[in-house]
């Protein structure tokens, strides 16, 4: 594709400038924790829509093209980080020449966190499914607006799924003998 | 020591979760709040999944920073390339364009098409060759015939069904051109 040079500074700069915005909301997610860099993602981005404007012009004008791509990438990254092999001692902090295990993540709080999380989706198994569906939205930190909006119902709905839910749950756990639960 | 708060535990263990990763089509459907059967799947696997969790609140979040690259990128290329704004519309809006000749082309064929079994109803009323060369002449019947006599002037022995004829009557109602 032959493009006046003004137009393609102008083009890779737009490129550039969201390339960094999407390399701030990776960042801004967490998912960095996946296995994947966000300078990679930044640079992988720029070059996949790069070629897209290269291949199709007013394909790469759409929102869901330029999400897609995005997406895609990312997803791509976390798939090959996970093919990785294993990295050794994940929650070592190295510190100069000194590697020391991180004492907040000792093997009986691990041991103990594995068991509770167990419990917890054990009980949750047993609510129904558009409450269980609603509670475990929440846990993963959705709002009431979004969790009406994935499910469908209103703001109001999923607030009495989630209520009854975590009702129901808090009720089971005790049983278990998990104690009061702080959410 | 103190019990962690329920959704931290609940976060941190579900992010370990090894569950396959998500299609991307079903995730931007999910972003956008359709709902089908790929949703719902990937509703309970975003309750299931930290990974899936983020990745929906990432798609979220990538979707106004994306219309506004699209606008800028379409922008660029008007001011730089003022051909371009002619051909990219002429595109966008072949969609359209096309729904439009599908509606057209429907009306069109069905027009067709009856106008088809018009004509095959007409033809079958009509006699066949074999039937007017036994029978006499044929005269068209005539229904309110004040005009237009000169066949009758040039046949007088063959009238055929007259119905309101205007010359039997003295007061020659709708004969008009008899004077």
């Amino acid at each position: 594709m032959s493009i006046d040079p003004a137009l393609r500074q102008r083009l890779h700069q737009l490129l550039a400038d969201y390339g960094a915005k999407v390399r701030a909301l990776i960042e801004g997610h967490g998912l960095g924790q996946y296995g994947i860099d966000p300078a990679d993602m930044e640079q992988e981005v720029r070059i996949r829509l790069w070629k897209a404007l290269e291949r199709d012009r007013n394909a790469a004008f759409h929102t869901s093209f330029i999400q897609r791509v995005v997406l895609t990438t990312v997803i791509d990254a976390i798939r090959a980080a996970n093919a990785r092999p294993a990295e050794p001692l994940a929650e070592v902090i190295e510190t100069g020449n000194v590697a020391l295990i991180e004492t907040a993540a000792g093997p009986e709080r691990t041991a103990s966190g594995i068991e509770d999380f167990d419990r917890i989706m054990a009980c949750m198994a047993e609510l129904p499914e558009r409450r269980r569906k609603a509670v475990a939205l929440h846990l993963q930190g959705f709002s009431l607006r979004e969790i009406g909006e994935f499910s469908g119902t209103s703001e109001e709905a999923a607030r009495k799924l989630l209520d009854r839910g975590l009702e129901t749950l808090r009720e089971r756990l005790a049983v278990t003998g998990f104690g009061e639960i702080d959410e | 020591m103190s019990k962690p708060r329920l959704e931290n535990l609940y976060r941190r263990f579900t992010r370990r979760q090894s569950t396959p990763l998500p299609q991307v089509e079903s995730l931007l459907a999910l972003a956008d709040g359709e709902h089908d059967a790929d949703t719902e799947r990937m509703l309970a696997d975003v309750g299931r999944s930290g990974l899936h969790a983020d990745l929906l609140r990432f798609a979220r979040a990538l979707s106004p920073e994306s219309a506004r690259l699209g606008v800028q990128l379409e922008q660029a290329f008007d001011a730089g390339e003022p051909g371009h704004r002619r051909a990219s519309r002429l595109q966008h809006s072949a969609a359209p364009r096309r729904g439009w000749m599908r509606v057209a082309g429907s009306i069109a064929a069905g027009v067709l098409v009856a106008v088809a079994v018009w004509s095959f109803q007409q033809n079958r009323s009509l006699p066949r060759g074999g039937d007017v060369a036994a029978s006499k002449e044929q005269v068209p019947d005539r229904i309110f015939a004040a005009l237009g006599n000169e066949h009758e002037r040039s046949t007088p022995n063959t009238k055929g069904d007259v119905i309101f004829r205007a010359d039997f009557m003295s007061d020659r109602i709708f004969k008009s051109n008899d004077g």
